[in-house]
């Protein structure tokens, strides 16, 4: 969050001003926040590459979504925005996570970040970390690719490598402006060994990378409950939306998920009607 | 009320999303339901059912020994005891199985479908009451004929118990009245032949014995000789009693009770036909009640006219006796007249030769065949008067056995009791609508889990951003819309399946 909120003084553009994000704000930013040559030459060589480009303002395809859901969803992408710009962030990092499994998250993680692109010069990127239930790169991806978030945190790469890594791991939808990074094979989970994936420095380093471009960075964490790692991947996100499907969860467990973020960053609870089927629903 | 409103808007929502995402499951159910239940009311056993009731009539005061427990509650016990059942099972054709497990168990399925009920003043044994018998079989003919031999066994043993008792006690008092008839009968021919043999020859004068001559008996024999008239007089003196009352009473009774059948009968006439049941019974008691008069008029006489003959008989001799005393203490006096009574002559001037002396030991000796003639009449006349008791009661028990009136006969089954097909499949499609209605309700009552925003909002602690309604995929559409035709079909399937077995079962002649 520092990094972000550095960037945006460094602009002098303090956040919560819902300007439209031109082109040029990509290098002219760049060569004021970054101070380091080495920064400097990662973000000359590596920004441009990392996104394809913002979006021009995006209309879904017709069918994805109804009328009704687009219409929640752009409501949360303002209230969120409005959340963000109270605390002087301009661009955010949010995650959402469900308090159970099948509540829905993935979906409204998915659209979520689509919101943000259907603003004009927008840029979004979805994170799948959800490794044990990956579900992204089958919706979003026309064709699925099998690596992702997993692999590069399992790799010991060198520095040079892992700009290319990184590189190789941001992937374009087919919706412009929305990136995707999926979550990979996820071998160890598969295989029953937990992993430490987002303590290490390598998911630090990505995620720094990510909360440094203009972008809007959606976070699709696991279930709360069975699994410390949606509380961990709180460290890296400055809003955090917790997803209650139809018949879920009981008032309870969502308390008691609400209970182990922090107050500042929790941002409220979306409650998710076609949650209860347990089903991923593609769009 | 708004609210109120607004909540139950919410559950009615909350019940149709519930009744939608599970309608496979409801559908199931209901068709598991409904086929069930329809399966059921096919093979539920058909029960027939007759039913008799008998009217029994309150027990008359005047009939004695008699007293215990109810009657009904007697017949009851009777009715269902092992005898009886093993005499149903016989009748109503069933097969005795050889296994007295298998044959109790058959005998107490007979025992539970025999009903007894009692109302009215039955229990108390004041006032008439009303004794209704039901049976309960799954064959209707079967229902029909054990129903009519319970009321016959019912009748029969509601007679027998009290019978029973009257007829016991009646034969032996008539034991008793025979063998002293019998005794009373010798007594009277031993004082005849006594008599006969011993009161002639005094009277008869013989040139040996000449009559006696004033004085010349002592004092002591004739004082014994006054004694004796004294006793003579007395007893011929002694009105006699009406003999057998209680023969004139139950004649009396009789003549009563056939007057007021009469009056029955004619009453009755006066509505009914000859043929109803009310007037055959009452021309039957009052046939009864006649001979019963008749038969007591019969015996009044010939006891009165027994006891005549032997009272004349006594009476003769008495009499007799009582001359011949009397001319003894004439001759003895010398002027018929009685003297003043003198002391005794303690001179022993009799001895066991002295004729006179010999006739009053005869007189002695007659005096006790009488006296014990006159205790067997006695004893005679008592058991006469018991055993008439004795039959007034024997023919009130069978006077009451008899008014055990059948108000209402058992009558062939028409129509089953148990539930009938069409009711146990109504109450089927009601089951199987509800239950998986009120499963739902169930579920949303019970389970905690969140199902609206509103119970996200009372947790309180964070706000709801926003609620994305659930919209359906295009293939989730056409997995519901495949869902929704599979339950239709099932529930479509039930309602064929109802019709046809109603079509078949109300159009085929069975």
């Amino acid at each position: 969050m520092s990094t972000v909120r550095r960037r945006d003084q460094g602009t002098g553009k303090e956040g919560g001003e819902d300007r439209k994000i031109m082109p040029d704000d990509f290098e002219s930013r760049d060569t004021e926040f970054y101070e380091g040559p080495q920064q400097r030459a990662l973000v000359k060589t590596t920004r441009p590459r990392l996104f394809e480009g913002p979006s021009s303002g995006n209309d879904l395809p017709a069918g994805m979504l109804s009328s009704d859901q687009l219409e929640s969803f752009r409501e949360l992408r303002t209230r969120l925005t409005l959340t963000a710009a109270d605390a002087g962030l301009r661009h955010f990092t949010t995650l959402v996570v469900p308090v159970a499994g099948g509540s829905g998250a993935s979906f409204v993680a998915r659209n979520l970040a689509a919101s943000f692109t259907l603003q004009e010069g927008t840029i979004a990127v979805l994170v799948d970390c959800d490794f044990r239930n990956p579900t992204q790169h089958a919706v979003m991806m026309e064709r699925p690719t099998d690596e992702g978030l997993s692999d590069y945190l399992e790799w010991p790469y060198t520095p040079a490598e892992r700009m290319m890594a990184v590189r190789r791991l941001i992937l374009p939808t087919s919706i412009p402006g929305l990136h995707l990074i999926p979550a990979g094979r996820c071998e160890a989970i598969r295989a029953g060994r937990p992993r430490e994936y987002f303590t290490s420095s390598a998911m630090k380093l990505l995620m720094t990378d990510l909360r440094a471009e203009p972008c809007f960075v959606v976070l699709d964490g696991p279930a709360v409950t069975g699994s410390p790692d949606a509380r961990i991947l709180s460290d890296f996100a400055d809003l955090i939306i917790l997803v209650v499907g139809y018949a879920r969860s009981t008032p309870v467990a969502v308390a008691e998920a609400a209970a182990l973020f922090d107050p500042k960053k929790l941002a409220g609870i979306v409650f998710d009607e076609g949650g209860s089927d347990g089903k991923r629903r593609k769009r | 009320m708004r609210r109120r409103s607004t909540s139950l808007q919410d559950l009615l929502l909350l019940l149709l999303k519930e009744g939608r995402q599970r309608i496979l499951v409801l559908a199931a159910i209901f068709t598991v339901v409904a086929l069930g239940t329809l399966v059921a009311g096919l093979y539920w056993p058909q029960k027939y059912a007759a039913s008799a009731a008998i009217l029994v009539e309150p027990k008359s005061s005047i009939a004695p020994g008699t007293e215990g427990p109810p009657l009904s509650t007697l017949v009851n016990q009777i009715v269902l005891s092992r005898k009886i059942l093993r005499e149903l099972m016989t009748y109503g054709g069933w097969v005795e199985p050889h296994d007295p497990r298998a044959k109790d168990r058959l005998l107490d399925q007979i025992k539970s479908r025999i009903s007894i009920a009692t109302a009215g003043g039955g229990g108390d044994r004041i006032g008439p009451s009303l004794v209704r018998i039901t049976y309960v079989d799954s064959d209707p003919e079967r229902t029909f004929k054990i129903a009519g031999k319970l009321t016959e066994i019912y009748v029969r043993e509601s007679i027998i118990p009290e019978e029973r008792a009257n007829r016991q006690t009646f034969e032996f008092i008539d034991g008793q009245v025979k063998e002293y008839a019998k005794k009373l009968a010798d007594a009277h021919a031993q004082v005849v032949t006594y008599y006969q043999a011993h009161s002639a020859t005094p009277n008869k004068p013989t040139p040996k014995e000449p009559p006696p001559k004033p004085g010349s008996i002592s004092a002591a024999d004739l004082a014994a000789l006054r004694v004796e008239e004294a006793n003579l007089q007395r007893e011929l003196n002694r009105k006699r009693d009406p003999v057998a009352p209680d023969l004139v009473q139950a004649e009396s009774h009789y003549r009563e009770r056939a007057l007021q059948l009469q009056g029955e009968l004619e009453r009755l006439l006066t509505t009914y036909t000859d043929e109803h049941p009310d007037v055959i019974r009452v021309k039957r008691e009052l046939a009864q009640a006649k001979a019963n008069a008749d038969q007591a008029r019969a015996e009044r006489v010939a006891a009165e006219t027994t006891s005549a003959a032997f009272e004349d008989d006594v009476m003769r001799a008495a009499r007799q006796r009582l001359d011949d005393v009397q001319k003894k203490i004439a001759a003895a006096t010398g002027n018929g007249r009685t003297p003043a009574p003198t002391l005794p002559d303690p001179s022993p001037a009799t001895s066991p030769q002295d004729p006179e002396f010999r006739l009053v030991k005869q007189d002695a000796a007659m005096s006790e065949l009488i006296r014990g003639y006159e205790t067997d009449r006695d004893v005679y006349l008592d058991l006469l008067k018991r055993r008439e008791q004795a039959r007034v009661s024997l023919e009130l028990a069978e006077q009451r056995g008899l008014r055990l009136q059948i108000q209402e006969p058992p009558e062939m089954p028409a129509a089953p009791v148990s539930a009938r097909l069409t009711n146990i499949v109504l109450a089927g499609m009601m089951i199987a609508v509800l239950l998986p209605l009120a499963l739902l309700f169930a579920i949303i009552k019970f389970d905690a889990r969140v199902r609206s925003v509103e119970q996200l909002q009372s947790i309180g602690k964070l706000p709801v951003l926003v609620k994305i309604a659930y919209a359906p995929t295009p293939v989730e559409e056409r997995n519901q819309r495949l869902r929704l035709m599979l339950a239709s079909a099932m529930v479509a399937a039930v309602f064929i399946v109802y019709a046809a077995v109603f079509y078949i079962r109300y159009t085929t002649p069975s």
